[in-house]
């Protein structure tokens, strides 16, 4: 009833969301930096609880039942399922990641940085162009934020050259896609929601599998070594 | 039964194949799979015929097809039944059955024979992981089957998305099957890279939804039905849906500068997948982006989509024209021989002329019939060569007389010669490009496919035709290990002899199920040792096993004939109609 109360009031409702939504950001600058498995998964279940959060807000806000479900969706199977069955395919928890990057720390977040700035200039027109729900205060406003999650998920991939992070930055994305959507197209169908988590389970599991093998014939969550097929 | 019910029928009877060739014995899989796949070709042409002149089949809200659809389902289900039945042969029909009855032999042997409980227990485990290698293989593949079909009757442009996705992960898992390292390795690609490229589609899908939304309301702006006749959406808002979808389901599709996986995983892939990735696959990515540009032609104009998708497939196409000319490796050849035609295809859309469209159509369709028909071959040589480098094959005629004439009619037909589909419908997109002034792309477009005509031709002649080398390393010898590194179907498993003669040479190697290697006239190799008690029953099963590897592959070069000479009149007024969606210009 508190938050209900809270969020009732537009600018308290944007707020939050800019909020969560920066701190979704603030989770990929740390996935470019963790160094072991478990915790780039410990990152990704925060961030998969912000953008529960986000929708679940939104959901009040707008007094939309669909969200609510996508939020309740949202934590069973980014928070809890995804996790574990990347935990429990992949038990190399020790394995240190740190050696994945392709270039220095520093180098990494200011070329993320770059790129987020980027993805906030982008996504600036979608405030104006955010259709559902016009004339409120609404979602909307976050989506400068939310095309910087998925750029800087983008650089993840790229600069990470482990198979962890590489997922990380993948599940990342579509984090940064999930608050996309929740910001201009709350009102989309609800079975598109079931399925696209549907599909995202269906995705964890073949990404665990495929990791498990490459740690199985490789000995390493490296991809360096992947330089067999060329040409 | 309605139309209505033939859309439902198309996704529900590859599940049933899926959950039977999950649950029961490797015979029930095969007779499953080509059951199914026999099936939906079936209703695929049912539907194809009754959208052949326009209108919609619809099953629901969840379902509907148009000619658009028609066209995609027809290659699909077309390469979903063949791969079916090719796959018997590559896998070894007799495995059920013979291996069953082989491990019986074993059990029973062994309580005659002191000493032997090592080899017993070692047989076992080869025929537990020979079956788990084919439970995983026939239910993949008609997951993956069934996705795709799915995919192009699904009415939301979103479910068209989630279908796709789910043919990604699945395929990624079939290119991993063979347990090499090389496999790994493309897999692990190929998931990346597509899934980064969906990413981006997703998005796109979502940027749509805001521009239609308004038009359309809430609950029609993604339906394909209502998108692809609405006018008066935000200009910006679609254009930019429309390049983040090219670049999305682009790197699917194979275009190039996103197509780096695709060349791994297609040579890397169990041969039946490599088929139906290039033949079907690329084709349903294609599908999905068709889709945004029906939106986007209605409402930008020609102008800005077809620049894009020229762009694209002219890069396509310079790219794999190059590296046509240097590939070593058979399958690879094939996997950049889809780049240069996706990037045909992309050219042709850019050209948006009714022609050039209807010409589109048609080489899709074409492309499918003949890269299907150029994978199996280059499986049937990889079995019986025991390798895929084009430098150490040659005498393919000698070897494989059926399956040698059948590629080199393949790669006649990829190379767009007369009498083939594919020379009609490069003519027509040839003849669309100068009719919508496009004199420049035009004569692009001639050079690289000359190029890469150059490239694939020479490389195919080395193979098939040139003389058998006395002291190469060519045909496997009986017995001998093949197909080094590799743990799957192919080697020893007898898919040869009956048409191709002595194709069942392909030696035991460390495969699941390599217990059987001997000579077509039923010698036993040397050895073999223990194993032996089971090699007459495969022999015996492979002397007609052969005819399940060449059928599919006569099917489509006669195929390719018959749409290059004398295409059936339903199947042009499909093709024409589904180019008149796309201009826009269907009648309603």
């Amino acid at each position: 009833m508190a938050v209900a109360t809270v969020v009732s009031s537009p600018s308290a409702f944007t707020s939050i969301v800019t909020l969560f939504g920066v701190g979704v950001l603030v989770t990929e600058f740390l996935m470019l930096r963790a160094h072991l498995l478990r915790s780039q998964v410990r990152l990704y279940m925060v961030q998969s609880s912000l953008v529960a959060a986000v929708a679940l807000a939104t959901g009040i806000e707008q007094g939309n039942s669909g969200l609510y479900a996508v939020s309740a969706l949202s934590f069973i199977i980014k928070v809890v399922i995804v996790p574990m069955v990347i935990l429990r395919l992949m038990r190399v928890d020790s394995a240190d990641l740190s050696q994945s990057a392709i270039m220095k720390l520093p180098s990494m977040l200011y070329i993320a940085l770059v790129t987020a700035a980027c993805g906030f200039f982008i996504g600036v027109p979608f405030r104006t162009a955010s259709v559902i729900g016009r004339g409120t205060a609404t979602a909307g406003n976050a989506v400068p934020i939310d095309i910087a999650i998925v750029l800087v998920a983008f650089t993840l991939i790229v600069l990470r050259r482990d198979v962890i992070s590489q997922v990380a930055g993948f599940f990342s994305l579509e984090n940064g896609i999930t608050l996309f959507s929740i910001s201009v197209a709350r009102n989309m169908p609800f079975i598109t929601d079931v399925a696209t988590f549907f599909d995202l389970l269906v995705a964890a599991v073949v990404f665990g599998l495929l990791m498990r093998l490459h740690h199985m014939k490789t000995r390493t969550l490296s991809t360096h070594v992947l330089d067999r097929l060329k040409g | 039964m309605s139309a209505g019910t033939w859309l439902i029928g198309i996704v529900v009877v590859p599940a049933v194949a899926t959950v039977l060739s999950y649950l029961f014995t490797s015979v029930v899989r095969r007779v499953a799979t080509v059951v199914s796949g026999l099936a939906t070709l079936a209703l695929s042409v049912m539907v194809a015929v009754r959208v052949a002149g326009g209108g919609r089949v619809v099953a629901g809200t969840l379902f509907g097809a148009d000619s658009l659809s028609g066209i995609f389902l027809l290659v699909t289900a077309f390469l979903y039944a063949a791969t079916a039945i090719f796959s018997i042969g590559y896998l070894g029909g007799s495995r059920g059955m013979g291996e069953l009855i082989g491990r019986v032999g074993q059990v029973v042997r062994q309580g005659a024979s002191a000493g032997k409980d090592g080899d017993s227990e070692e047989a076992s485990q080869q025929w537990a992981v020979s079956d788990r290698f084919d439970k995983r293989f026939f239910t993949g593949i008609n997951i993956f089957c069934g996705a795709m079909s799915a995919a192009l009757i699904l009415s939301n442009l979103s479910l068209v998305w989630v279908a796709i996705e789910i043919t990604t992960v699945v395929s990624a898992l079939l290119v991993s099957l063979e347990d090499t390292d090389g496999a790994s390795e493309a897999a692990w690609k190929y998931v990346i890279i597509a899934s980064m490229g969906l990413g981006l589609s997703l998005l796109g899908v979502f940027v749509l939804y805001v521009a239609a939304a308004p038009v359309l309301g809430s609950s029609h702006a993604l339906q394909i039905g209502y998108l692809a006749h609405v006018h008066g959406l935000a200009r910006g808002t679609v254009e930019l849906a429309f390049v983040l979808a090219v670049i999305g389901f682009g790197t699917k599709m194979g275009l190039a500068p996103m197509h780096t996986w695709l060349p791994d995983a297609h040579s890397e892939a169990p041969t039946p997948v490599s088929a139906l990735l290039s033949g079907s696959l690329l084709a349903v990515s294609f599908y999905a982006i068709l889709r945004f540009e029906q939106v986007t032609v209605l409402n930008v104009g020609n102008v800005f989509p077809h620049d894009v998708l020229l762009a694209f497939g002219v890069l396509s196409l310079l790219i794999a024209a190059l590296f046509l000319l240097v590939q070593r490796d058979m399958k690879r050849m094939f996997a950049y021989s889809s780049v240069e035609h996706m990037g045909i295809i992309a050219i042709g859309a850019g050209f948006g002329v009714p022609i050039a469209l209807a010409g589109v159509m048609l080489h899709v369709v074409s492309h499918g019939l003949a890269k299907g028909t150029a994978f199996f071959g280059a499986g049937s040589f990889k079995i019986k060569f025991g390798t895929k480098d084009i430098s150490r094959i040659s005498g393919g005629l000698t070897a494989l007389p059926w399956s040698g004439s059948l590629l080199l009619a393949a790669v006649a037909a990829l190379s767009a010669l007369p009498p083939f589909a594919l020379f009609r419908s490069e003519f027509m997109i040839v003849d669309g490009g100068l009719s919508a002034g496009q004199d420049l792309g035009v004569v692009v477009l001639l050079v690289l496919v000359t190029v890469a005509f150059a490239g694939l031709s020479w490389n195919t002649v080395k193979i098939i035709l040139s003389p058998d080398r006395p002291n190469g390393p060519s045909m496997l010898a009986p017995g001998s290990p093949a197909i080094s590194g590799s743990s799957g179907p192919s080697g020893g498993l007898g898919t040869g002899g009956g048409l191709d003669a002595g194709a069942s040479q392909g030696g035991g190697h460390d495969s699941p199920g390599t217990a059987v290697s001997a000579s077509v006239d039923g010698t036993i190799p040397p050895g073999s040792s223990d194993n032996s008690v089971i090699m007459p029953l495969e022999v015996a099963g492979s002397q007609g096993l052969c005819a399940w590897m060449v059928v599919p592959m006569l099917a489509g070069v006669v195929g390719l004939v018959l749409l290059g000479l004398h295409p059936p009149a339903d199947f042009m007024r499909l093709v024409d109609s589904a180019a008149r969606e796309l201009t826009g210009r269907v009648a309603r």
